[in-house]
């Protein structure tokens, strides 16, 4: 490669690319955006097993592992070891991380057809108590031309983003790699010490981190190696399935212009 | 016919025309979005004598060409911040050569025959959106008089344009002075027929029907169906049937889009209708795949007849992979039989009873494969690249980058790659194979990839169905090539 072909950066110029679409003339443009999403899963694909493969060695796990052992464990290791040389997909033998538990998810739709908005509740668990509150409204950020139009969610651009996180990766399987869509059979991340808990989904320091990142106009680095710590943080706990998988935040997010 | 390589009988392709602004600075404002709106009024047209340069002011941003059928007519829309489409009509002229002898060549001098604006920029007040002017696709219909029709659309709307000419006005109106004022009616003494008196040439564009509100996400494509009366257009998501003659309706004959946004995996790239059969069109996708559907089977043609993929080779599997393979243009050739795809990196041919794989792939510029992070980085792996057959089908053509383009014989198997630069056009000059080297040992007259210059692309090109000329848009030229005639 004729660049430095760092997952990490990756993650950051696609997060860019996005961001800078958004405010393009005539709109955002769904092939582009698409396919920059494509490289995003990608890229943080690689950069997970990167991560992975660093803590564990180039060995497989065995199963057993709490998810909450892996995530503690990776925390600590974030901040120091230089990222291992980018494996390909398909290179490695990383394996997403299985749903910890019963999980729900509430994803909220804008058709653009319809112009009409749904919330539609994912069924994975319905009594997940980090859902029982709902949507959380956020202030709307002035989109291209104002996205004030749609008065019966003003914060629907952030919050599509924000409250996607939990959908289990329907975003397709491209190609050869292991597919988002198949999260491995049991939980083979976890943190150590903690017990097993549902991820909370409105875990608001994580994700106001990452939307505000996105929404108050990206462009510096030191914003984007922020990301995926921000993602990691937060009480210990590993909210690794959004983090990898689901693209469909992107999707929505692009959908809703 | 058509051949490539030089020597024997292959084709030397000479220079014949270039048009457009002299200045090939790419405006970086246009680019990104702060439109100057710019009304271009002063054009000028300067025809030197046969075979020279026709320089036309003020005109940027090639964005589709195409040539006609049955005539010689390039038209040529320019991505200016105006929107204008340009015409351009050739003629076939007869020159004496050395020996005083008249003797008709088979060249034509291209002059700039109508000018107008198709799309003006709007708003989407609902979404709060700008729909730009920009034109993406035109397609010419059938001549069936005196007139010539054309479709062009933007990002949202399709428009009907009749082109038409007038060398003749009535004078002698018994009410109306020469010049328009209204005459005393009791100053009028004696009655006159009006006749019609030979004028200077007009032409005028306007615009027949307006096809709106039919597509919610931006339009890519427009073909017309074999049987003159239907079209269609296609959008990301969407592909919708017409009539021509109908405007407030279509019918929407392809809908991926999924129940759930978030399982979108790919979008509609291209669309064309088969030039022979009027049920059959194709589409293809930003997966790489293409397919053919028949309009008998279903109302919704969302289940396809055939659907062509070629298995991605594992060993080439990158961050990029699936970037490169969505395929940018799509086209029939001249039977039907045949199809060709653009992506990235590569031209494909299928054959359309085959759709396991394509039968002939050449590529164009493999030695960018190794560059496609810088290229992500700036942008130009979006690039979306057209291609087109000769008249005979015999040879494929392409743009690449640096102002080079392709064209690959499909019966002698060579290729070759020529570049469309102001340096290299002198009258009737030939124009020399180039060659690039992708590392080791740089030959002479061969280009490094690093030297290459990727502002410098072309996207469009078009081949004469009949002749061996070759139109080629840079960013702001327009240039014409035909073969050496001896």
């Amino acid at each position: 490669m004729d660049c430095a072909v760092n997952a990490q950066s990756l993650i950051s110029l696609s997060l860019r690319k996005i961001q800078t679409s958004r405010s393009q003339r005539g709109g955002i443009k769904l092939h582009k955006n698409l396919l920059v999403s494509y490289v995003l899963r990608n890229a943080r694909q690689v950069y997970m097993s990167e991560k992975y493969a660093e803590i564990y060695g180039a060995q497989r796990v065995a199963e057993g592992l709490a998810e909450e052992e892996v995530c503690g464990a990776l925390e600590p290791q974030l901040g120091k070891a230089a990222p291992a040389a980018p494996l390909y997909p398909g290179s490695s033998s990383y394996e997403p991380p299985a749903a910890a538990g019963a999980h729900c998810s509430q994803t909220t739709v804008l058709d653009l057809d319809t112009q009409t908005v749904t919330t539609v509740e994912d069924g994975f668990g319905q009594d997940c108590a980090c859902c029982g509150a709902g949507g959380r409204k956020r202030k709307a950020e002035p989109g291209p031309g104002g996205s004030e139009a749609e008065e019966s969610s003003p914060g629907k651009r952030l919050r599509l983003e924000e409250q996607h996180w939990g959908s289990p990766g329907h975003w397709g399987s491209p190609g050869h790699w292991g597919s988002p869509g198949h999260w491995g059979s049991s939980g083979h991340w976890g943190s150590p010490g903690q017990s097993a808990q549902g991820w909370d989904c409105t875990d608001s320091a994580n994700i106001s981190n990452l939307i505000s990142m996105l929404g108050s106009g990206w462009g510096s680095r030191a914003d984007s190696e922020q990301l995926l710590p921000a993602e990691v943080k937060a009480n210990g706990q590993w909210c690794s399935k959004q983090a990898v998988g689901s693209l469909g935040a992107w999707t929505r997010a692009i959908v809703a212009f | 016919m058509a051949g490539v390589g030089s020597g024997g009988n292959d084709i030397q392709w000479c220079f014949s025309q270039v048009k457009g602004a002299i200045d090939d600075d790419v405006a970086e404002d246009f680019l990104y979005g702060k439109v100057v709106y710019q009304k271009i009024t002063n054009m000028e047209v300067k025809i030197l004598d046969f075979g020279s340069h026709g320089l036309l002011q003020g005109f940027k941003w090639i964005s589709k060409l195409m040539y006609w059928m049955n005539k010689l007519w390039l038209l040529v829309p320019w991505k200016v911040p105006v929107l204008l489409v340009l015409l351009v009509k050739g003629e076939m002229i007869e020159k004496p050569n050395k020996q005083n002898k008249s003797q008709p060549h088979c060249r034509g001098e291209y002059n700039v025959y109508s000018t107008f604006q198709s799309h003006e920029p709007e708003f989407d007040y609902l979404k709060s959106l700008e729909i730009e002017e920009k034109i993406n696709k035109i397609r010419w219909l059938p001549q069936q008089n005196a007139a010539q029709f054309l479709l062009s659309t933007n990002d949202k709307t399709i428009k009907l344009w009749k082109i038409s000419e007038r060398d003749k006005r009535p004078e002698g109106y018994n009410l109306k002075e020469e010049d328009g004022r209204y005459r005393d009616p009791a100053t009028v003494t004696t009655l006159k027929v009006p006749v019609f008196k030979p004028m200077d040439l007009m032409v005028e564009a306007s615009p027949r029907r307006i096809f709106a509100n039919a597509h919610t996400y931006h339009i890519n494509s427009i073909s017309v169906n074999s049987d003159y009366e239907t079209y269609l257009s296609a959008d990301d998501l969407r592909i919708n049937l017409w009539h021509l003659e109908i405007t407030d309706r279509s019918f929407n004959i392809v809908d991926i889009k999924p129940a759930n946004m978030e399982e979108l995996t790919e979008v509609i790239t291209a669309a064309e209708f088969h030039p022979n059969q009027c049920n059959t069109f194709v589409y293809s996708s930003s997966k790489g795949t293409i397919r053919l559907c028949d309009m008998r089977a279903a109302a919704l043609c969302d289940k396809h007849a055939k659907l062509f993929e070629e298995p991605e080779d594992p060993s080439n599997r990158s961050f990029f992979s699936e970037i490169i393979s969505s395929i940018s243009d799509v086209k029939f050739n001249h039977s039907g039989r045949y199809m060709m795809t653009r992506d990235y990196l590569s031209v494909k041919i299928w054959d359309l009873n085959m759709e396991s794989r394509p039968v002939e792939t050449y590529q164009v510029h493999e030695y960018l494969r190794s560059k496609l992070c810088s290229l992500y980085e700036n942008d130009c792996i979006f690039d979306k690249f057209e291609c087109c057959w000769n008249g005979c089908d015999s040879v494929v053509m392409t743009g690449s980058y640096n102002n080079f383009f392709r064209m690959f014989d499909r019966n002698t198997k060579r290729d070759i790659t020529l570049e469309a630069s102001r340096e290299n056009s002198k009258p009737r000059a030939i124009l020399k194979p180039r060659r690039v080297c992708s590392g080791g040992k740089r030959k002479k007259d061969e280009i490094s990839v690093d030297s290459l210059d990727f502002n410098k692309k072309i996207l469009h090109t078009a081949w004469h169905p009949k002749e061996n000329i070759i139109a080629v848009a840079t960013t702001n030229n327009l240039y014409i090539f035909q073969d050496k005639v001896n």
